[in-house]
């Protein structure tokens, strides 16, 4: 999902990098040394399942784990993507530096979709959570292919959303798996 | 238990930065600081080219950024594939169309190389090395590009841990230190 440089206009790639610098800030406030420690813990995890990529029916898929930050940290779950997609971009060329926060925005929309679930809507948890990870992939997957309508690249790149069903129910199955391990041995993080 | 008794603070501060100099030492690419010039060997056999990347020196252009074009009589000059060397400085590429063919390599440090092929029809037409009846060997798990990618992966995850270990030890004592100014207001 990673946009490389130079595929949109540069205007929407300053917009958004000024934007998600604007959310990695309100995303780190007043964060405390406990916080740091787990978004750390959590961006080192990150960073090693979206490099493992899982060949399925011909493409190649791999976690993405947004919508679960979202459920996590909230808005702190921006700075870690930022971070990730940063050390990605310089190590493993996926995007580029100047479409960094176009990359941000894009995961942190699954994340910020995440967390409002979790966090807004009252009813069962397992469903929620399944909600969350379904979201996490799918929000990012509209916000890709708005981008790409409003720099002219036609809407017939709202069909690339049709691909990110599949990793998205994927995803929610994930999630839910992973929250309740979670649940299990850790279940002050979701109170 | 309290995690701050595990190591002695000089000990935490070389832990720290030992973990970062080794982490820039594998970052950088320190052939690179070596040499200047970088030379270009090619070599044809259908149906793939094999390019070995080396600075004059004579070491390898490891994991370096590789740019693939090619030319036709009847399209204009295009990228075709964007690649990286392996850690010998070995990459290669499957042609599918006779025409002109530029491969360009560069470090990113200032040191560039670039080299034209032409192919024609008589290169697609060769028997290729996979038409022959020889049993194909079974491929390392392990290659060197695979080593190098969880290598990189690691690195990537200490150097992570190790910033949120700094940011979490002086947040904290930011915290202890707000706390003392809070009690001895309160008092």
């Amino acid at each position: 999902m990673h946009i490389a440089d130079g595929i949109l206009p540069v205007e929407i790639s300053i917009v958004a990098n000024v934007a998600a610098l604007t959310l990695v800030y309100a995303g780190s406030r007043k964060v405390s040394s406990e916080e740091i420690s787990k978004m750390g813990v959590f961006a080192a995890a990150l960073f090693i399942v979206s490099l493992i990529h899982i060949p399925i029916a011909g493409v190649s898929i791999h976690l993405g784990l947004y919508g679960f930050a979202g459920m996590l940290f909230g808005l702190r779950a921006i700075p870690i993507l930022f971070v990730n997609l940063l050390f990605q971009s310089l190590i493993f060329q996926h995007g580029g530096l100047l479409s960094l926060g176009l990359n941000t925005l894009t995961m942190g929309s699954g994340a910020l979709a995440g967390g409002a679930v979790w966090h807004w809507l009252k009813f069962n948890r397992q469903a929620k959570s399944y909600i969350c990870g379904f979201l996490g992939i799918l929000v990012p997957a509209v916000f890709m292919a708005l981008l790409f309508i409003i720099s002219d690249y036609g809407k017939g790149m709202a069909a690339i959303l049709t691909v990110y069903f599949i990793p998205a129910a994927l995803e929610g199955g994930l999630t839910v798996f992973i929250y309740n391990f979670f649940n299990k041995v850790k279940p002050e993080y979701f109170k | 238990m309290n995690h701050q008794h595990l190591f002695k603070p000089t000990t935490l501060r070389f832990l720290i930065t030992g973990i970062f100099i080794s982490a820039l030492f594998f970052l950088c690419p320190t052939a690179a600081l070596q040499a200047h010039g970088v030379e270009l060997k090619v070599k044809e056999s259908a149906p793939v080219i094999f390019v070995k990347a080396d600075y004059s020196g004579g070491s390898a252009l490891k994991n370096t950024e590789v740019v693939i074009r090619f030319e036709t009589e009847k399209t204009a000059r295009a990228i075709f594939q964007r690649a990286q060397t392996d850690l010998n400085g070995y990459f290669s590429f499957t042609p599918h169309l006779p025409g002109t063919w530029i491969i360009s390599v560069d470090d990113g440090m200032g040191h560039m190389g670039e080299e034209e092929i032409t192919l024609t029809e008589d290169f697609f037409n060769q028997p290729t090395l996979t038409g022959g009846k020889g049993k194909s060997k079974t491929p390392a798990l392990l290659t060197n590009s695979t080593c190098c990618y969880l290598l990189k992966i690691l690195l990537v995850v200490l150097l992570i841990l190790m910033i949120t270990l700094i940011l979490s030890r002086t947040k904290k004592r930011q915290e202890a230190k707000d706390q003392e100014t809070k009690d001895h207001d309160t008092h």
